[in-house]
């Protein structure tokens, strides 16, 4: 109770109530405040007092009222607001709306400080939105939800994006408020970004990409394409950052990528006008272009595979053409064969960088042409003969080194290994015995490698013929140095008019001992040989049966060389190289005299040497470049009642001459031009196969029909690939042998017997 | 009237005690008169399998195996022209068979 001048202070009740007219005044004061903060006076009022009222409404329950009343100032305000906002015109429009945005944003905060403890009790518990979210709903539904502001605003921010991607500068500022705006109007289970913004930019991008990408591919080549597309997918990444929320950039990658590379990945590819086939053929300069195509497929990774494809398709078709152009000249063949191998391999390490499919996808290209004609490896026999004979003259180590990597690449691409070997076989000994062979050691180091790749047996054989040429060169030593312990013979020249002499005739001899398992198969027919070449031979022989009793020897006189002295006249001496036949045809002379003819019949019976080879070597050394005898028939070829005399006119210039072998029409054909599996290798194959089947079933006891297949493949797959139905076969002849039987209750059930 | 596996010892001994001596076949012609009469009508692939013997030259011969794999083959495989349960990649039939169900295949696709 106050009295006179006295400063009472009541105490403080805290259980009174407020009646309502206590809060109306309250809220009066709120009211005017809020409208000061919109009238952006904020700065006059005491932040303490209205948060206190606040507190006091909301403490004596009055927070319906504070809480209605609020909704109701904000909603009033922003009618307000909108009838500003709807008014504008378009240019302006999008600013007029960040403007309001950002006002609104700072009262809704400062309100929102203000009835704090509002929103943390009453709201919480009669479930209303919170102060802060009541001002977003309200704008959200007033101003950007209001039919003349929602389109436009859209529209808007969509032209501008369209004006940004035709070369125009924008202004970000007002993008990235308009867009986080829409962002943080969401919320409650709607997305209002999404709904009012991204669905349409979406659709409007995919328009727009789709519609350019097929205007400039059709103006452009592939490679300008590409880039263009490269530059406009940065151009997308770039505006996620600038202005678009983060979620949308997944979906805006999908879309760039699916309209500007997948959709066209096709024609890129395929098409003729600088697709990708062209950039493949122009590869040494197109490299950029590849690396720039396989980044950009890479990032649509289904349109990888059907680039790796066309890369298969390009090499295998470029390897098909190279066999139909070149495989008559096999060495040459080989050497482009060599280089449309780096070709592609650079294209795999740059462009596709190094990835392991396109590696695979090479290899499997190269595989199925390469395999698919027989001539492939017996061009790189030739190829490594040619190396062999005259590639490797003053190569050092490494440089033969690289060389023979460089087959053994080509090498390991060859199904049928087993063909191979019987090439090299035969082109290693007209190596070895013509002693053709730059360098040992590069026969050697071929044959270390064959050997890592497919196993010491591989290289048994071959290895055996280089032992072979070693010990030969051995034995030939030892008895050198036996021959000199021994008194000497008087030696006797092959001499067209000469006598015979009495003494014990001989000559000196070199020999080559060829242990028959590892050579390739030789005609063992053997001829009549002069006295003296049998008598140094069985010397030989008898020598070497001493040091190797139990071994048998067999004089191959189809092969050899022999040098003779010739006496055509008192002043014509030459020294003549040539064939052991033909030393027997020439030494058929001495024993007559100079002017004698012999017949064709006569030099068959005495020579025994076989007919066909008989005729070769006679006729070369009728020829007119070497006329060393002289035949009766005129021209080319020999007539079976035909005569030879020693042509006594015989010049030449050079002292010691090689009489070369006429080429015959060959029999056989050359094995370039056959692509059939040579005879012996079918054979070959048939027993590996039966003896592998047989081992396979004696452990297993027994098996059924696929699986024995299965196994027999992978056992044989080093050396050749079997076919099911050869492999079949084998099985059906072991039947029948009785090797194996089917199972009665299974027929496809194989039983051993052993 | 013997059942199937009943059947399929006495199918063999046709085979064995018709064949000369040591030798592991049955000439062509041979063949050809001893199987409509063993087999009757358990075989719906007789007369085709005929038909194609008789494409074989005078001197072909048909071991154990084949023969008694034509009885399993017409109890495994359905008549022509479905042939039901053959399977051509992964055949383990001899491959007298395989040419029989070609041969029938290509006759049909000329008819």
């Amino acid at each position: 109770m106050a009295s006179g001048r006295k400063v009472v202070i009541k105490p403080f009740r805290a259980h009174c109530q407020m009646d309502k007219e206590q809060a109306q005044q309250m809220w009066r004061v709120l009211v005017s405040a809020v409208a000061e903060i919109y009238n952006k006076n904020a700065s006059v009022l005491s932040f303490e007092e209205l948060y206190r009222n606040a507190y006091n409404l909301v403490l004596h329950k009055h927070g319906d009222l504070l809480y209605t009343g609020i909704q109701e100032t904000v909603r009033t305000r922003l009618r307000s607001v909108m009838e500003d906002v709807i008014r504008s015109p378009d240019d302006q429009l999008l600013s007029q709306v960040c403007v309001q945005w950002k006002e609104h944003q700072v009262t809704m905060v400062m309100v929102r400080d203000i009835l704090m403890y509002m929103d943390r009790t009453y709201v919480p518990q009669s479930k209303k939105m919170t102060v802060y979210d009541l001002g977003l709903w309200a704008f959200r539904e007033t101003i950007v939800r209001h039919e003349l502001v929602r389109e436009r605003l859209r529209k808007l921010l969509l032209a501008n994006i369209r004006s940004e991607r035709l070369g125009q500068l924008i202004d970000h500022n007002s993008m990235r408020c308009a867009l986080n705006m829409l962002t943080e109007l969401g919320g409650d289970g709607s997305s209002i970004y999404e709904e009012d913004f991204e669905l349409f930019f979406l659709e409007d991008t995919c328009r727009f990409y789709r519609c350019e990408s097929r205007l400039f591919l059709s103006e452009h080549s592939c490679p300008d394409y590409l880039r263009k597309i490269e530059s406009r997918i940065t151009e997308e990444m770039k505006r996620v950052p600038n202005y678009l929320h983060a979620s949308t950039r997944p979906k805006l990658k999908h879309i760039v990528e699916h309209e500007l590379i997948s959709a066209h990945a096709s024609t890129l590819i395929g098409s003729k006008k600088i697709g990708f086939s062209t950039l493949l053929k122009e590869s040494e300069y197109k490299m950029d272009d590849l690396r720039r195509m396989y980044a950009l497929f890479l990032q649509a990774p289904a349109t990888l595979d059907m680039l790796r494809t066309a890369l298969y398709e390009h090499a295998r078709t470029a390897g098909r053409l190279l066999i139909i152009d070149q495989i008559k000249e096999p060495i040459g063949f080989v050497r482009s064969l060599l280089a449309l191998r780096t070709k592609y391999k650079k294209v795999v390490y740059i462009a596709f960088q190094r990835e392991t499919l396109a590696q695979k996808k090479l290899k499997e290209a190269f595989d199925s042409f390469l395999n698919a004609d027989i001539r492939c490896a017996s061009s790189l026999v030739a190829y490594i003969d040619e190396l062999m004979r005259t590639g490797f003259k003053g190569s050092t180590e490494s440089e033969v080194e690289h060389e023979l990597d460089k087959v053994i690449v080509i090498f390991r691409y060859l199904q049928d290994k087993d063909i191979f070997e019987v090439f090299y076989k035969q082109y290693l000994a007209k190596r070895l015995l013509n002693r053709r062979s730059t360098s040992s050691e590069a026969e050697r180091q071929m044959l270390a490698k064959l050997k890592s790749e497919c196993g010491y047996q591989y290289t048994t054989k071959l290895e055996g013929m280089l032992t072979d040429i070693r010990f030969s060169r051995n034995t030939m030593e030892k008895y050198a140095a036996h021959q000199d312990r021994l008194p000497p013979t008087s030696e006797v020249r092959s001499n067209a008019s000469g006598s015979e002499s009495d003494t014990k005739e001989s000559c000196d001899m070199e020999v080559t001992v060829l242990t028959s398992g590892y050579w390739p198969p030789q005609s063992i027919v053997s001829c009549a040989i002069p006295s003296h070449a049998a008598a140094a031979a069985g010397d030989f022989q008898s020598f070497y049966l001493e040091q190797h009793s139990g071994r048998k020897l067999t004089w191959l006189t189809g092969s050899g060389t022999a040098e003779l002295k010739a006496s055509f006249s008192a002043t014509a001496k030459h020294e003549l190289n040539v064939s052991t036949y033909q030393m027997c045809i020439l030494s058929q002379f001495n024993k007559l005299n100079c002017r004698a003819e012999l017949s064709l019949q006569e030099i068959i019976d005495v020579t025994k040497i076989p007919h066909i080879e008989l005729k070769r070597h006679l006729v070369s050394l009728c020829t007119p470049k070497h006329r060393i005898l002289q035949k009766k028939s005129k021209g080319k070829g020999l007539s079976n009642d035909d005569s030879f005399q020693v042509n006594e006119l015989f010049l030449s210039k050079l002292k010691r001459i090689r009489v070369p072998l006429v080429a015959m029409r060959e029999i056989t054909p050359h094995p370039h031009q056959t692509d059939h599996i040579p005879a012996a290798v079918q054979e070959d194959r048939r027993h590996l196969c039966e003896a592998t089947v047989v081992r396979i079933m004696k452990a297993r006891k027994q098996a059924k029909h696929n699986d024995l297949i299965a196994e027999v493949t992978r056992q044989l797959n080093q050396r050749f690939y079997p076919q099911p139905q050869s492999i079949k076969k084998c099985i059906e002849s072991l039947l029948e042998r009785e090797y194996l039987e089917r199972s009665s209750q299974d027929p496809r059930m194989y039983i051993y017997l052993a | 009237f013997l059942d199937n596996a009943e059947f399929r010892p006495f199918f063999k001994f046709c085979f064995e005690f018709n064949r000369e001596g040591t030798k592991r076949f049955l000439e062509r012609d041979t063949a050809l008169a001893l199987l409509p009469l063993c087999i009757e009508d358990r075989s719906k692939h007789t007369l085709n399998f005929l038909e194609f013997l008789e494409t074989k030259p005078e001197d072909f011969k048909i071991n154990r195996d084949q023969w008694c794999s034509f009885l399993d083959f017409s109890l495994a495989v359905g008549p022509a022209p479905e042939f039901d349960g053959w399977d051509s990649e992964e055949s383990s039939w001899p491959i007298l068979i395989d040419e029989y169900v070609e041969f029938v295949q290509e006759k049909l696709k000329e008819t």
